[in-house]
C-alpha cells in the first residue's frame, strides 16, 4: 500500500480532527459491544423455548366452594368433567403458570449442609397429566409413580421424596454428565430428594431471571381453596376449549374462574418489561453505528473541504479518480481501525467492570470481530459518497488563483 | 513533441456559447522553452488546461509525443499527466503536511517504480534544485522561492517529456523570480522543454519563443532571445 505511509504522516501532521474522531469512534464502540450483547441476550431470552406446547395451552384461577374436607373430591371430579370436554385435551392443576411471574422457588444443595449449596430453581407441582399436557419431554429417567403423587390439604411434611428436574438443573448437579443426575439426591430446607427423570425444557415463572432454565417438579399437590388449572385444547379448538371450561365449571353455585389466559399470552405479558428493554437496546445500537458513520462522514467532508486545492493537484500530478478513493478510503480505515482497536480494549475493561458489578457474562470475542468488521464496513458506507465526490474534483482546479 | 491542430474551446452556459480559445495551431518541439503571454481573462489559464490535458478542449486534435489525446479516458489522461507532464503552479501547491522528500515523492507513487527507484528519482530532483539538504523541512519552513523550486523538483522527479510552469514567479519577489528563471533556464538547457505562462513581458523574453494570446486568439511573436 503506496499511500500508507503519507496517509500517517498526514495524519500525525494534522492530527486534532482524526484524533478526536478515533476518541469518538472509541466510546461508541464500547458501549456499541456491551450495548449490543446485552440486547444479543435479551433476545435470545425473548426467543427462547418455554419447553411447552404453547400453541394448545390456557390457563385460569378457580375455587372449590365446599368445606375443605371435600376439595380432594372436588377437584378430582372437575379434572376429570374438564377432560371429558369434546375440546379438551387433557388437563393439569399446578401451583403456577410458567412465565406468570408468581411461583416460588428452592435452593437446592448436595448434601444437609448449607455451604453445599448447588443452585436455585422454580418449583412446580402437577397432577398426572402434567407432563402430556404441557407437552414436556422426559429425555432420561421416569415420570411419578402413582403411588407417589398426592392431592393433600396437609403440610409438605410428608410428601413423596420423588422428584423431576430440569436438564438446565441436572447440569448443575452433575457437571460432567447431566444424565447421571438420575438416582442422585438433593437437598431442599434439609430434606433430602432423589431424582427420578430428567425434563428437557421447561421454564420458570420469572421471564427475567437469568437461572429460569432451571425447574424442579414435586408430585404432591397440596391444596388451598384456590387452584390453577393448565389445559390442553385439541388442536384448533383453543378458544372453543376456554369458553366450554368456563361453561362447565361456572354450573357450580359459587364457583368462580378468573384470569383465563391463553399462554402466548402469558408469555406475551411476561416478556413484555424485557421486550421493551431490547427495544431500547437495539435501539442504542442502531443510534451507536449511525453515530459513528455520521463522525466519519462529518470528518471525510470536512477534509474534503479543506483539501479541494490539494486534491485537484493531486489530481493534475496524475493521480486518476482511483488513487483519489483509494486514499479518502484508506484514511478512514486507519481512522476508523484505531478507534475500534481502543474502543475494543475500552470495552474489554468496561466488561471487566460490569462482570464485577452485574455479574453480567464475558462478552464473547466475537462481538469484538463482528462488531469491528460491522463499524468498518458502516464507515465505508459512510465515507464512499464523499471519497467519489473527491474523486470527481477537477485537476483544473490546482491551476486557480487562491 | 507537442502538436495542436485546430484546437478550440468554448463554453455554454444557458443559451449563450462563450468562444475562450479560438481554433489554433501550435507545435513545439523537443527542448524549446516557449512562453506564452497575454492580458488577464485572453484564455491563457485556459491555453494551460488544454495543454496540461487538465480540461477537455471542444475540437481539433492534441497530440502528445505523437499520441492523440482525443476522446482518452480519464485514467488515461491522468497516467500521460503523470508521465509526460511536469506542473510547477503559481501558488506552488505542495502539500503542507507531507516534508519535501513526500512532496516530491508523491507523484512517483502513482506510479510502478520501486521504493529504492522512487528514492534514487527524489534525491537526484532535490539535488538539482539544491534543496537535497532539506529533504526533511516542512513547506513552510521554505522561502517561497525554495517552495518553487521544490515544486521544480517534483516536476522532474518523473523524466516528463516537458514542464509545464503556470506564472511560476508570480507569487515571488523579483530576487527569487530571477533565480526560479535562472533554474528554469539551466533545466532547459539540459534539454527539457517548456512551457510557461506568464503575463510578466520580460521573462518571457528570456524563452526561445513567445506565444501571444488575446481575446481568445493564438499568435506567435517573433521576439530576440535573450543571453
Amino acid at each position: 500500500m503506496k499511500d500508507f505511509n503519507p496517509i500517517l504522516k498526514t495524519l500525525w501532521k494534522s492530527k486534532t480532527g482524526p484524533l478526536l474522531l478515533i476518541v469518538q469512534i472509541a466510546v461508541a464502540f464500547t458501549i456499541l459491544i456491551n450495548v449490543s450483547f446485552m440486547a444479543s441476550s435479551k433476545l435470545h431470552e425473548l426467543t427462547e423455548s418455554s419447553g411447552l406446547d404453547e400453541e394448545v395451552l390456557f390457563s385460569f384461577r378457580s375455587n372449590l366452594p365446599v368445606e375443605s374436607e371435600e376439595y380432594v373430591a372436588l377437584l378430582r371430579q372437575d379434572l376429570a368433567d374438564i377432560k371429558n370436554l369434546n375440546s379438551v385435551e387433557s388437563v393439569t392443576v399446578t401451583n403456577s403458570v410458567p412465565l406468570s411471574g408468581w411461583g416460588v422457588f428452592y435452593s437446592l444443595n448436595a448434601s444437609d449442609d448449607p455451604d453445599s449449596y448447588i443452585a436455585q430453581a422454580g418449583a412446580y407441582v402437577g397432577s398426572r397429566d402434567y407432563i402430556s399436557t404441557l407437552g414436556l419431554d422426559i429425555i432420561m429417567g421416569r415420570w411419578f409413580e402413582e403411588s407417589e403423587m398426592e392431592f393433600t390439604t396437609e403440610g409438605n411434611s410428608d410428601r413423596s421424596n420423588s422428584i423431576l428436574v430440569t436438564k438446565a438443573m441436572a447440569e448443575q448437579i452433575a457437571p460432567d454428565d447431566w444424565s447421571t443426575a438420575v438416582g442422585k439426591a438433593v437437598y431442599m430446607n434439609g430434606r433430602a430428594y432423589q431424582i427420578v427423570g430428567i425434563i428437557d425444557r421447561l421454564i420458570a415463572t420469572w421471564p427475567e431471571w437469568r437461572g429460569n432454565e432451571r425447574s424442579v417438579v414435586f408430585p404432591t399437590y397440596i391444596m388451598a381453596g384456590e387452584n390453577i388449572f393448565m389445559v390442553r385444547a385439541k388442536s384448533g379448538q383453543l378458544e372453543q376449549a376456554m369458553v366450554d371450561v368456563k361453561a362447565l365449571l361456572m354450573q357450580q353455585p359459587g364457583k368462580f374462574v378468573t384470569d383465563l389466559h391463553t399462554f402466548k399470552y402469558t408469555r406475551e405479558t411476561g416478556y413484555k418489561a424485557m421486550e421493551s428493554s431490547f427495544i431500547i437496546l437495539a435501539g442504542v445500537t442502531v443510534a451507536l453505528i449511525m453515530l459513528t458513520m455520521l463522525g466519519v462522514f462529518g470528518q471525510a467532508r470536512f477534509t474534503l473541504m479543506k483539501r479541494r486545492r490539494q486534491i485537484g493537484t493531486r489530481r493534475a500530478l496524475g493521480a486518476s479518480k482511483f488513487h483519489i478513493m483509494r486514499f479518502y478510503i484508506l484514511e478512514s480505515l486507519i481512522v476508523v481501525g484505531a478507534g475500534v482497536l481502543l474502543g475494543s480494549l475500552c470495552a474489554m475493561i468496561a466488561n471487566v467492570k460490569l462482570i464485577e458489578l452485574f455479574r453480567q457474562d464475558a462478552v464473547p470475542y466475537e462481538y469484538f470481530l463482528y462488531g469491528g468488521v460491522g463499524v468498518c464496513i458502516a464507515s465505508l458506507i459512510a465515507v464512499i459518497p464523499t471519497a467519489y465526490n473527491a474523486a470527481n474534483t477537477s485537476p483544473a482546479i490546482a491551476t486557480r488563483s487562491v | 513533441m507537442l502538436k495542436m491542430r485546430g484546437v478550440a474551446k468554448s463554453f455554454v452556459t444557458d443559451t449563450v456559447k462563450t468562444q475562450a480559445l479560438q481554433p489554433f495551431d501550435l507545435d513545439i518541439e523537443q527542448g524549446e522553452f516557449v512562453a506564452v503571454v497575454g492580458p488577464s481573462g485572453s484564455g491563457k489559464t485556459t491555453f494551460l488546461n488544454i495543454a496540461g490535458l487538465l480540461e477537455e478542449y471542444s475540437e481539433g486534435q492534441y497530440f502528445l509525443d505523437d499520441k492523440d489525446t482525443t476522446g482518452l479516458s480519464d485514467k488515461h489522461k491522468s497516467a500521460l499527466r503523470n508521465q509526460k507532464i511536469g506542473f510547477i503552479f503559481q501558488s506552488f501547491n505542495l502539500i503542507p503536511e507531507l516534508n519535501l522528500f513526500d512532496n516530491v515523492e508523491m507523484p512517483l507513487r502513482y506510479r510502478d517504480f520501486s521504493a529504492k527507484e522512487r528514492t534514487e528519482r527524489v534525491l537526484n530532483a532535490l539535488e538539482k534544485v539544491g534543496l537535497a539538504g532539506r529533504k526533511s523541512h516542512y513547506p513552510q519552513q521554505l522561502s517561497g522561492g525554495q517552495q518553487q523550486r521544490v515544486a521544480i523538483a517534483r516536476a522532474l522527479a518523473g523524466s516528463p517529456s516537458f514542464l509545464l510552469a503556470d506564472e511560476p514567479t508570480g507569487n515571488l519577489d523579483s530576487k527569487m523570480a530571477d533565480g526560479i528563471m535562472s533554474l528554469l533556464r539551466d533545466i532547459n538547457q539540459q534539454g527539457t522543454s517548456i512551457l510557461m505562462v506568464t503575463h510578466d513581458m520580460d521573462q518571457a523574453k528570456q524563452a526561445g519563443r513567445i506565444v501571444e494570446i488575446r481575446d481568445g486568439h493564438l499568435s506567435e511573436q517573433k521576439i530576440a532571445m535573450t543571453a
